[in-house]
C-alpha cells in the first residue's frame, strides 16, 4: 500500500529516471577512465607531442681556391597559425584584420608577401583561377581539390569572381575599403589555412626573408597580431651576383607533382626549395640539407595554440648540413673571361653596325625580301676555358647572365617574365646548351680523319681549283661549291698545314669527298663531337654530326629542314587537290606528306618514283597520269633535299651542313687535339667536402678514350693552328693578333659559319690553346652572329694574356730562392 | 499517519550546492591559475605564483548569487506568483528586443558577444521566469483535479512556446532544449495525462520531419542540427572539441593527474572553453574517476533530493517550482557531463554551480533560492498523504503583503527549530 502510494507520486518516477540515467553515465565514465584510460593517456601525450622537422644548412658552392659562390644565411619568415577552436564568424573577421595588418606591415617596409592563391586577377582586371598547370584534366582536378577544401560549391559559385566576392565579403569579411589586389593576398593566406584545416597547427608562411625592421615590428605588435609569429629560416646568398650565374644556378620551388613525389621519397617536404639550375640542381643531393638522411627533428610539447611549452631534448636529433661543392672554376679567371666576352660582343656589334651602314642599300634589299626583316645582331655569346690535360673547366661564360639572388629573394612575376622572354635567353647557359654550326673550326677533325684514313698524307699537296666538281656527274649543270677565297690561285700546292692556315675550303672538300661521310663521322665521333661532354650541369645539349640521321630521320621529332619540307608539301598537295576539285582534311595532307618524305630514306633512294605515284593514287585518289608525273617531279625536288648526298658530305668537311656543336664540346675537342689525343669528360666539380671541411670525394679526370693516332699528325694540326694566328705565316687570324706579345706561344683557328644570306649574321668561332709547346688550356669563344671568326679573337687574346702573364708570375715565384736557399 | 513537519531551512540542498561549488572552484583554479614552474618550490611559494583572478571572480559570482538566493528564500514564494505576468511580459519584450537588435547588426559589433553571448543572457533569467509562470498556471489549473484539462493543457503550451520560439530564433539551440525539458518535466509533474504528452511529442516530431523534408529548414540549419548530433561531421570545430575533451577526460584515469600537472591537456589549453562548457573534462583529467564520479554522485543526490522535496509538498505551486528548478539543473548536468563522456551531443551548456560564468551561476542560485523559500514555508508529507489532494495557496498574498512575507518566514524558521528540538527531546536524538 505504501509502495503503491510511492509509485503514484510522479516526482518519484523522475527520480527513477535520473537514477537510471546517472547509472548509465557512471558506467560510461568507468569505461572511459578506467577501462580505456591508458589508451586515452597515450593519445593525450601524442596529441601534445610534435616532431618538428629541422633541415640542415645547405652546403656551399666554392671555386677552386675556396671563394664562396653560394652559401646559406639565416633569415626570418613571417608565419600565421590559426587557433583550430576559433571558427566563429567573429573569429574569422578578427583574423582577417590580423592578416591584413600583417600584410600591410610587411609591404610598407619593402618586403614581399607570398601570393600562392588560386584566385588571381588577369591584365584586364578580371578574376581568374590560376592553377599553375595547363592540361585540362589537371586544371579540373586542382579546381575540384581546391573547391573541396575551401568548401565552395561549383554550382553556387561557378566563376572565379563569384568565389572571390563570396570569400571576400561573406566568409572572411574583408572590409570594403580594401583594394582587390590586397584582398587577394589576404585570401591567399586564408586559402593556405584552409588547405591545412585538418592539421591546423601547421603554420602558413606569409612572407619569407623579411627585414629586421619587419621582424621588430611584428614582435612589437604581437599582442594584437594573434597567431602571427616570426620563424627562423635560411636564404641562399650568391655573393658574386651575376658572375658564373649559369654555372652556380639557383633554387626554386618544386614545379610539378612528379617532382614533388620524387623528392618526397627522398625525405623532402613539398615546400622545400631545390636546385633548379646549374650546380645547385646537379649537385642537389650533395648540397641539400633537406634530404632525409640529413634532416633532424625537434621533439616538443606544444599547447593547443601550437606554442612550444617543453623540449624533449633527449629525443631530438640535430640536422646535419649538406656537403660543400668545390668547383674547378677559378673565380679570378671567370671574372676576366666574362669581362672580355662582354667587351668582345660590344666591339663586334659596333663593327657590324658600321659594316651595315657602309652597304645599307644592299642589306636592306635582302632584308626586305626575307621573312625576318631585322638583322640578327651580335648580342650574346659564350666562352669556355678548359684545362686540356684534365677536361676541367677553369672558366665558362655565357652572356647575358642573371642575378641568382633574385630567385633567392623570391622573384616577382614581371622580373621572371623579363628573364624568360628576353630574346637573348639570359637563363640559358650558352656554353653548354647552345648548338651552333661550327664552320672552319671543324677542319682539324676533317684533317685528322683524312690523315688517319690515308686519304691524304702529311705531304699531300692540293691546289684550289675554284669550283669543286669532283662529286658532280660529268657535264652536270649543277654548280659546285668553292672556297671563300676569291683569288683561289693563292691557295696553291697546300699541305694540310697550309690548308689549316688558309682555312681553304677546297682542300677539305676534297678530303671529305675522299673520306665519305662514314669515315669522316667515325673520327669526328672519336673526338667526342657526337655527344654531350658529361659536364655536371643540367641542360647540356649534345653535339650533332652531319649524316642522314641528323638531316632527316622520320622516326624522330622533325626539326628545321624536314619541318619546312613537310609544310611545303602540305601546301603543295592542298593546292594541287583543289585544282583537281578535291578537298581533304589538313591531317590527311600531313599524313600523305610524311609518307612521301619517308621515301627519302627508303631502301632504294634513287628509284622511288613509282612508290611516290602510288602514294598519291591511294591516298589522294589522283589518277590522271599527266598530273601524276608533274606532281611526281615537283615532289621529288622537295624530297631530294632530305637525302644525304655527296654535297652534304663535302660541306660537312668544312663544318657546315647540319653539323651542330656546343662551345663545351668544342673545348673538349681542342683539348684532345693538343693533349695527345685524350678525350676527357668535361668536369666542373673538383671535390666534395664534408661540412667540417674534410674531403669526401675528390673527382678524378674522366678519360673516355685515347686516340691511337701518330703524334706527327697531331703535331701537324698544331702547327697549322699556330700558323693561323701567325703574322709571318699569314694565317687567317694573323691580323687579329698583330703585335700581340705572346705570338708564337699559342695556336688557334677561326670559324665563320654561314647561317643566312646576310654575312653580318654569320656565327663567329675562335678556338685556341696555349702554351704552344706544352698546352695547358684550351679557349673557345662562340659569338652567334659574330660576323666573322676573327671577330671572336679578342676574348681569346685577353685570356691568353691573362693566363700566360699569371703563369710567368707564378713561375718566377716558384724559382725564387727562399731563405737559407730553400725554395717554396 | 499524516505526520507534518515544517521544512525549515533546506540544509541538505545547501550542503550539496556548496560541495559542487567547491569542486568547481578547484577545477577552475586548475584550468586558469597555472603557477608556472613549480619544481623544487614550497607550497607557499607555489600559492604565491598561482593566478587567482578567475577563481576570485568565480567566488564573487557565487557569493552574490548566494545573497540573492537568501533574499529569495526570505521572501514568501507565493508573492512571486503575483509578479509572474509582469515578469513574463517583460522578459518576452527583452528577448524580442535582443532578437531584433541582434539581427539588424548581425556580426558587426563585438559588444553583442559580450552582452548577448554567454556572460549576460536574458534567456538565462528567462528560465527562472518560465519556471515560476508554469508553476503558477499548472498549479492553478491542476490543483483541484490533480490533472489538466486538454484545453488548459493547450493554453499553457501556447504560453510556454513563446520564449521557446524566441530562443530558437536566436539560434540558441542549447537553451531551447533546456526550456523544452523544463516545460515537459513540469507538465509531467503537474499531472498532465501521458497521452497528451505523447500526442504533443508526436506532433512536434511530425512538424520537424515536415520542416526537414519540405525544406522549410535551410541547409545551414540542417547542418547545425546534423553537427549537433554527430560532431565528426565538423572535424575542425565541434569534432575537434569533442575529441580533445574525450581524450582529456579519459587520460585522467582513476586518480587524475592532479592540480597543475605539467603537460596536462587542461594546462596546455587543449580543452575547449574549459572553464565553462567543458569544465567536466577538466575535473575528469585533474581528479580522475574519483573526482568525476564524485561530481556525478553529488548531482544525483541533489536531483533526488529536489524531486523528493517536490514530491512531498502539498502546496502545488511550490512543489512544481522545485520540480522546474530540478529539471533545469538536471538537464544542464546531464548534457554538460554527458558530452564530456561521449553520451550526449555537443552544445555549449555550463555545468551548474561548477562552470565559470556569472549569469548561469546566478540563475541556478536563484532557482535554489526558490527551492529554499518553498521548503521554508511548507511541511513535508508522505506520499500517501499527497494522494489526498494538493492545493494552490494564495493566502499569503491576502494576509501578509507588507514585507513580502518576511515575518512569516521568520516565524517559519522559529517554528521549525522548535519542532526539531521537541522531536529530539521526544525521540532522544
Amino acid at each position: 500500500m505504501k509502495f503503491l502510494a510511492f509509485l503514484k507520486n510522479r516526482a518519484n518516477w523522475l527520480s527513477f529516471v535520473f537514477i537510471a540515467a546517472f547509472g548509465v553515465f557512471f558506467v560510461m565514465l568507468f569505461r572511459l577512465q578506467i577501462v580505456n584510460g591508458d589508451l586515452y593517456l597515450e593519445s593525450s601525450q601524442s596529441q601534445k607531442r610534435r616532431e618538428i622537422r629541422i633541415t640542415g644548412t645547405r652546403g656551399k658552392i666554392l671555386d677552386t681556391h675556396g671563394t664562396p659562390l653560394a652559401y646559406s644565411q639565416k633569415a626570418y619568415d613571417i608565419q600565421f597559425t590559426k587557433d583550430p577552436t576559433k571558427n566563429r564568424e567573429a573569429d574569422r573577421e578578427a583574423y582577417t584584420q590580423v592578416i591584413l595588418k600583417t600584410i600591410r606591415l610587411i609591404r610598407d617596409n619593402g618586403d614581399t608577401v607570398i601570393n600562392s592563391g588560386a584566385l588571381t586577377m588577369d591584365e584586364k582586371g578580371q578574376f581568374v583561377f590560376s592553377w599553375g598547370v595547363t592540361a585540362e584534366d589537371a586544371v579540373a582536378a586542382r579546381e575540384k581539390y581546391w573547391r573541396n577544401y575551401m568548401g565552395l560549391n561549383a554550382e553556387k559559385y561557378p566563376t572565379a569572381a563569384d568565389c572571390y566576392w563570396y570569400l571576400r565579403s561573406e566568409r572572411y569579411k574583408i572590409p570594403a575599403e580594401v583594394g582587390d589586389e590586397e584582398a587577394l593576398l589576404v585570401l591567399s593566406v586564408w586559402q593556405n589555412v584552409a588547405s591545412v584545416a585538418y592539421q591546423s597547427y601547421i603554420p602558413v608562411t606569409i612572407a619569407t626573408n623579411v627585414s629586421r625592421t619587419v621582424v621588430a615590428l611584428i614582435e612589437m605588435n604581437s599582442e594584437e597580431l594573434t597567431g602571427v609569429n616570426v620563424a627562423e629560416s635560411s636564404v641562399r646568398v650568391y655573393p658574386k651576383g651575376e658572375l658564373a650565374s649559369h654555372l652556380v644556378g639557383y633554387l626554386g620551388r618544386m614545379s610539378d607533382e612528379d617532382t614533388i613525389i620524387r623528392m618526397e621519397a627522398q625525405g623532402y617536404n613539398r615546400d622545400d626549395r631545390i636546385g633548379v639550375a646549374g650546380i645547385e640542381a646537379s649537385m642537389e643531393s650533395q648540397l641539400s640539407g633537406s634530404i632525409g638522411s640529413r634532416t633532424g627533428k625537434r621533439v616538443v610539447e606544444v599547447n593547443a595554440q601550437s606554442k612550444v611549452i617543453r623540449e624533449y631534448a633527449e629525443e631530438s636529433v640535430p640536422a646535419s648540413s649538406g656537403n660543400d661543392v668545390v668547383l674547378t672554376l677559378d673565380v679570378d679567371m671567370q671574372t676576366w673571361l666574362e669581362k672580355a666576352l662582354l667587351a668582345n660582343i660590344r666591339e663586334v656589334r659596333e663593327k657590324q653596325e658600321a659594316a651595315y651602314l657602309a652597304d645599307q642599300d644592299r642589306y636592306d634589299e635582302i632584308l626586305a625580301a626575307r621573312s625576318d626583316h631585322e638583322i640578327a645582331w651580335c648580342e650574346y655569346g659564350a666562352a669556355v676555358v678548359m684545362n686540356v690535360q684534365t677536361g676541367e673547366v677553369l672558366a665558362s661564360a655565357s652572356y647575358p647572365g642573371y642575378d641568382p639572388n633574385l630567385f633567392a629573394k623570391g622573384i616577382q612575376a614581371e622580373q621572371l617574365n623579363a628573364l624568360l622572354f628576353d630574346r637573348c635567353y639570359p637563363l640559358m647557359n650558352k656554353a653548354i646548351s647552345s648548338q651552333g654550326t661550327p664552320g672552319s673550326i671543324y677542319k682539324m677533325a676533317t684533317s685528322l680523319a683524312g690523315l688517319m684514313e690515308g686519304v691524304i698524307t702529311l705531304d699531300t699537296r692540293i691546289s684550289d681549283q675554284g669550283e669543286f666538281r669532283a662529286h658532280l656527274a660529268e657535264g652536270s649543270s649543277a654548280k659546285g661549291p668553292s672556297c671563300w677565297k676569291r683569288n683561289y690561285e693563292q691557295h696553291a700546292n697546300q699541305t694540310v698545314i697550309d690548308a689549316l692556315k688558309n682555312s681553304c675550303n677546297y682542300f677539305f672538300y676534297q678530303v671529305s669527298y675522299g673520306l665519305g661521310i662514314e669515315r669522316l663521322d667515325y673520327w669526328v665521333s672519336q673526338l667526342g663531337l657526337d655527344t654531350t661532354t658529361g659536364i655536371e650541369l643540367p641542360g647540356e645539349a649534345p653535339c650533332v654530326m652531319g649524316n642522314q640521321d641528323a638531316l632527316y630521320n622520320p622516326d624522330r621529332t622533325l626539326r628545321n629542314l624536314p619541318v619546312l619540307v613537310r609544310n611545303n608539301l602540305i601546301v603543295y598537295l592542298r593546292d594541287k587537290c583543289r585544282e583537281l576539285g578535291m578537298e581533304y582534311d589538313d591531317s590527311k595532307y600531313a599524313e600523305t606528306a610524311e609518307k612521301l618524305m619517308r621515301l627519302a630514306v627508303s631502301q632504294d633512294t634513287h628509284e622511288y618514283g613509282a612508290d611516290l605515284r602510288n602514294i598519291l593514287r591511294q591516298d589522294l585518289k589522283i589518277t590522271a597520269s599527266g598530273t601524276l608525273s608533274v606532281m611526281s617531279s615537283d615532289i621529288s625536288q622537295q624530297i631530294y633535299q632530305l637525302i644525304w648526298n655527296d654535297n652534304h658530305t663535302i660541306l660537312t668537311g668544312i663544318g657546315q651542313s647540319v653539323t651542330l656543336v656546343t662551345p663545351m664540346g668544342i673545348a673538349r675537342y681542342v683539348s684532345a687535339l693538343v693533349n695527345g689525343g685524350k678525350v676527357y669528360e668535361a668536369q666542373l666539380v673538383d671535390k666534395i667536402l664534408y661540412p667540417n671541411g674534410g674531403i669526401m670525394e675528390e673527382k678524378q679526370p674522366q678519360l673516355i678514350r685515347t686516340l691511337d693516332v701518330p703524334s706527327s699528325f697531331l703535331a701537324a694540326i698544331k702547327e697549322g693552328m699556330r700558323e693561323v694566328v701567325s703574322e709571318e705565316d699569314g694565317g687567317t687570324a694573323a691580323s687579329a693578333f698583330r703585335n700581340f706579345e705572346y705570338n708564337g706561344q699559342f695556336g688557334g683557328k677561326t670559324g665563320t659559319a654561314q647561317v643566312s644570306n646576310i654575312d653580318l649574321e654569320n656565327n663567329a668561332w675562335f678556338i685556341c690553346f696555349a702554351p704552344f709547346d706544352q698546352p695547358e688550356i684550351a679557349i673557345v669563344v662562340y659569338l652567334p652572329h659574330g660576323y666573322a671568326g676573327a671577330n671572336a679573337c679578342s676574348t681569346a687574346k685577353d685570356m691568353i694574356r691573362y693566363y700566360l702573364e699569371k703563369k710567368a708570375a707564378s713561375g718566377e715565384a716558384e724559382t725564387l730562392p727562399g731563405v737559407n736557399g730553400l725554395t717554396y | 499517519m499524516g505526520t507534518k513537519q515544517t521544512g525549515g531551512i533546506e540544509w541538505v540542498t545547501i550542503l550539496l550546492v556548496v560541495s559542487l561549488f567547491a569542486v568547481g572552484f578547484f577545477a577552475i583554479l586548475n584550468a586558469t591559475g597555472a603557477p608556472g614552474d613549480v619544481e623544487g618550490k614550497s607550497v607557499l611559494q607555489i600559492m604565491n605564483q598561482v593566478n587567482w583572478s578567475t577563481v576570485r571572480l568565480h567566488s564573487i559570482w557565487f557569493g552574490t548569487g548566494v545573497i540573492l538566493a537568501v533574499i529569495l528564500m526570505l521572501v514568501d514564494y507565493r508573492y512571486y506568483a503575483r509578479l509572474t505576468p509582469i515578469l513574463y511580459i517583460a522578459m518576452i519584450v527583452i528577448l524580442i528586443f535582443v532578437l531584433m537588435f541582434a539581427s539588424e547588426t548581425y556580426g558587426s559589433t563585438s559588444w553583442i558577444n559580450t552582452f548577448f553571448g554567454r556572460t549576460v543572457q536574458p534567456s538565462e533569467l528567462m528560465k527562472i521566469v518560465l519556471i515560476i509562470i508554469l508553476a503558477k498556471l499548472l498549479s492553478k489549473y491542476s490543483a483541484a483535479t490533480g490533472t489538466l484539462a486538454f484545453r488548459d493543457y493547450v493554453r499553457i503550451w501556447a504560453l510556454a512556446l513563446v520564449p521557446l520560439a524566441l530562443v530558437v530564433l536566436q539560434q540558441d539551440l542549447g537553451t531551447a532544449i533546456v526550456y523544452l525539458f523544463i516545460i515537459v518535466v513540469m507538465f509531467f509533474l503537474a499531472g498532465a495525462k501521458i497521452w497528451m504528452l505523447l500526442l504533443t511529442g508526436g506532433a512536434a516530431a511530425g512538424a520537424f520531419v515536415a520542416a526537414w523534408t519540405l525544406d522549410i529548414l535551410k541547409n545551414t540549419q540542417k547542418q547545425r542540427i546534423l553537427v549537433f548530433l554527430d560532431p565528426s561531421l565538423d572535424p575542425s570545430g565541434a569534432g575537434w572539441n569533442f575529441q580533445k575533451a574525450l581524450t582529456a577526460m579519459g587520460s585522467g584515469r582513476l586518480f587524475g593527474k592532479g592540480m597543475f600537472a605539467p603537460g596536462a591537456m587542461s594546462q596546455l589549453n587543449y580543452i575547449p572553453v574549459q572553464t565553462k562548457d567543458f569544465i567536466y573534462a577538466v575535473i575528469g583529467e585533474t581528479f580522475g574517476f574519483i573526482g568525476a564520479g564524485l561530481v556525478m554522485l553529488l548531482f544525483l543526490l541533489l536531483l533526488l533530493r529536489l524531486f523528493r522535496l517536490s514530491g512531498r509538498i502539498k502546496e502545488k505551486f511550490g512543489a512544481l517550482m522545485i520540480g522546474g528548478v530540478a529539471a533545469m539543473i538536471a538537464f544542464h548536468a546531464l548534457e554538460s557531463m554527458g558530452m564530456c563522456i561521449g553520451a550526449m551531443p555537443i552544445t555549449g551548456i555550463p555545468l551548474p554551480f561548477i562552470s565559470y560564468g556569472g549569469s548561469n551561476m546566478w540563475t541556478n542560485l536563484l532557482g535554489i533560492g526558490l527551492v529554499l523559500s518553498v521548503c521554508l514555508r511548507n511541511p513535508f508529507h508522505r506520499d500517501a498523504d499527497l494522494q489526498q489532494g494538493m492545493y494552490f495557496s494564495q493566502e499569503i498574498l491576502q494576509q501578509n503583503q507588507i514585507g513580502f512575507g518576511l515575518r512569516s518566514s521568520w516565524q517559519s524558521i522559529v517554528k521549525a527549530r522548535k519542532e526539531r528540538s521537541e522531536r529530539r527531546r521526544k525521540y532522544g536524538g
